[in-house]
């Protein structure tokens, strides 16, 4: 497992676009004074703006934006302005020997995970589940903990959770609940749920063996949770790995998804609990990485350790640097 | 309550012999299952209306015990809704199962369906929605024709039942599918035109992609494949048959007819493509011969599609003609 060069204040970030453009342009401004902040410059895709649909661009211009990106030396990593839709679409004609040879920091979630886990897999290199180009400042946890993944070569360490603002009005979930206790050790794997569902059957279908396994989704019933899970479970992805982490799915509780349904049915939570009984490996639900404002980014393919204990405590420890 | 120590094999290639396994014929008096794999149905009141539907078509119809259990979005946990299933597959007086209800759940008991009991004693299986996950994985794992259609509670009018009536009851070949009637009269677009034979495949499309890269993923070499859906978003469904393109099946299948679509519009978001626009793309640039509109799906213009049977289909005209009988006398 190849890893990116960390970055350092003067280098080039690539705003790309292989899923969906910014709902706005200018909202790209915000982007470049955060981007300046880190002392960092940057270019923008050719195509981040198009517009086919939902898509940024047709797929033939997003792959060409994306690979001229990857090809140009200026550029030290890639960031997505935003996930939505079409970087599946992109997968057939990726050059992922490019990618192994010029090992570069890719970091987006949603939809980008279709492309993070196909080339953390296939090139293997080290590909980062975090924040997009328009959400790395979103709040100060997920601002630092973009930084600090990618921006120094040391081991990221224990995930702490983001500070309670207000604790007489929590938001559930709660950050971090054991469904399942246990320890493991692993390599990082994993992203948001509807994408590894999309990768099931495909030649870049996850690998989840002897991994640690974290995903999460967003705006979908817990009936459909359910039924991308048990998908992965009747292909056996959850027996083959070490560990799972389910983030806070957002906008996912009964009725949350508004897709005419009412709201008396089981949750996320409940389904986890019942899916997951007798399981004798860790488990947790609630942590914030993904969709939620609070985010921290994860590393693919580094070496990092589970621990949920009866009591109720949780214990993520990133072992290696994810960058060099 | 999973079983997590049981190994799914994957097993992507079985091709099952040139006769597929066929249930016997149904005949006046016989007794029928009625059972709920998935989410529950609307209370005693569908299960009383269903089990009129099949005594009108002269059955005696059986409902499972757990017909109207309640856990969660499922119609009871998922060794209640198994059980019924299989006490149905292990009685032999019982000689056809009919799903009442789709929803979601169907998927959760593939692991417990006693596919070697159904083996031993093929009987008539029929259902659709969220079923088309366990009709597929029944055809894979013991080669069974299974019966596509209305699940009982959206069996709406004459039609509908007549058609469900004569599917089950006949050895003989059942007419033509074709598209559904359209303005201008005989209007039929098919993006690729050929005449293909092959097996029928297919169902809802949700329901199907969850079965990939499990062992319960279909054959789709040479497959006559109808898809159908409702109420899903359009970007979501290219995203499915964006995959089933990468897995490298799509473009294995003989010919690809879509069904009916319905309420799975752009709601109102004009920029959007159609499913119709994104669907119509994949074909074109794959070259499968393909066809839209056909009479498949859960809209009350649908018809009874046997799956595993013989077909020609020619895309030009919208029609798939049956080339072999779904039941055995």
């Amino acid at each position: 497992m190849k890893r990116p060069p960390s970055l350092k204040k003067g280098s080039t970030i690539a705003i790309v676009a292989p899923s969906s453009p910014p709902f706005e342009e200018g909202d790209l401004e915000f982007t470049f004074q955060w981007l300046s902040k880190l002392g960092l410059r940057w270019i923008v895709g050719k195509h981040v703006t198009d517009q086919f649909g939902d898509l940024a661009g047709s797929d033939r211009d997003r792959l060409e934006d994306f690979h001229e990106m990857w090809q140009n030396p200026a550029v030290d990593a890639l960031i997505a302005v935003r996930g939505g839709n079409g970087s599946v679409r992109l997968l057939k004609n990726l050059d992922f020997d490019l990618f192994a040879r010029h090992p570069k920091i890719l970091i987006g979630y949603s939809d980008i995970t279709g492309l993070l886990i196909p080339i953390n897999q296939a090139s293997k290199i080290v590909t980062f589940h975090g924040p997009t180009a328009l959400s790395f400042f979103e709040s100060p946890y997920t601002y630092r903990n973009f930084e600090k993944a990618l921006m120094q070569p040391k081991p990221l360490g224990t995930i702490v959770d983001p500070s309670s603002k207000d604790s007489w009005n929590p938001e559930y979930p709660p950050y971090r609940l054991v469904i399942s206790t246990g320890k493991a050790r692993g390599l990082l794997t994993g992203g948001c749920l509807s994408l590894i569902r999309q990768l099931m059957g495909t030649p870049w279908e996850i690998d989840t063996r002897g991994k640690i396994f974290f995903l999460e989704d967003v705006g979908e019933e817990p009936h459909n949770i359910d039924r991308m899970l048990t998908q992965l479970e009747l292909a056996g992805k959850f027996d083959e790995c070490a560990g799972v982490i389910v983030g806070e799915c957002i906008s996912s509780r009964p009725g949350d998804s508004r897709r005419g349904r009412i709201n008396l049915n089981f949750s996320v939570e409940r389904m986890l609990r019942e899916k997951f009984a007798g399981f004798g490996k860790p488990v947790v639900y609630g942590m914030r990485l993904g969709h939620s404002r609070e985010k921290f980014t994860l590393p693919l393919g580094v070496m990092a350790e589970l621990k949920a204990t009866l009591k109720g405590s949780v214990t993520l420890k990133i072992e290696e640097p994810a960058t060099i | 309550m999973t079983n997590f120590k049981q190994k799914t094999k994957k097993k992507r290639t079985t091709e099952y012999g040139a006769t597929p396994l066929k249930a016997t014929v149904l005949k006046k008096g016989d007794r029928v299952g009625i059972v709920a794999p998935a989410s529950r149905p609307d209370g005693p009141l569908a299960v009383a209306r269903a089990s009129s539907i099949l005594s009108n078509m002269g059955f005696t119809p059986v409902a499972g015990k757990n017909v109207l259990g309640i856990h969660g979005y499922l119609a009871g946990n998922d060794q209640s809704r198994a059980w019924d299933f299989n006490d149905f597959i292990n009685n032999h007086s019982v000689r056809g199962i009919f799903c009442i209800s789709g929803g979601y759940g169907s998927l959760r008991i593939l692991d417990l369906i006693d596919y070697d009991g159904l083996k031993a004693d093929p009987k008539v299986v029929f259902g659709s929605d969220e079923n088309t996950s366990l009709l597929l994985a029944i055809h894979k794992m013991t080669g069974l024709v299974c019966f596509h259609g209305h699940n009982l509670d959206n069996v709406n009018t004459q039609t509908v039942f007549d058609d469900i009536a004569r599917a089950v009851t006949t050895t003989k070949v059942i007419p033509p599918v074709e598209t559904v009637a359209s303005f201008p009269s005989g209007f039929v677009y098919a993006p690729v035109n050929a005449t293909v034979e092959g097996l029928t495949l297919g169902g809802n499309l949700s329901a199907l992609f969850s079965l990939m890269g499990t062992r319960y993923q279909p054959v789709f070499k040479n497959r006559i494949l109808l898809l159908e859906e409702k109420n899903e978003r359009p970007d979501v469904l290219d995203r499915l048959l964006v995959s089933l393109d990468l897995s490298g099946e799509l473009k294995k299948v003989g010919a690809l007819l879509f069904g009916q679509f319905d309420n799975c519009g752009i709601r109102g978001a004009y920029s959007m493509l159609s499913v119709e626009e994104l669907f119509d793309r994949k074909v074109q640039d794959l070259k499968i011969p393909s066809c839209f509109s056909m009479a498949f799906g859960q809209t009350q213009s649908c018809r009874v599609v046997p799956l595993g049977v013989k077909t020609m289909a020619q895309t030009g005209r919208g029609q798939i003609e049956f080339l072999e009988s779904a039941l055995a006398r």
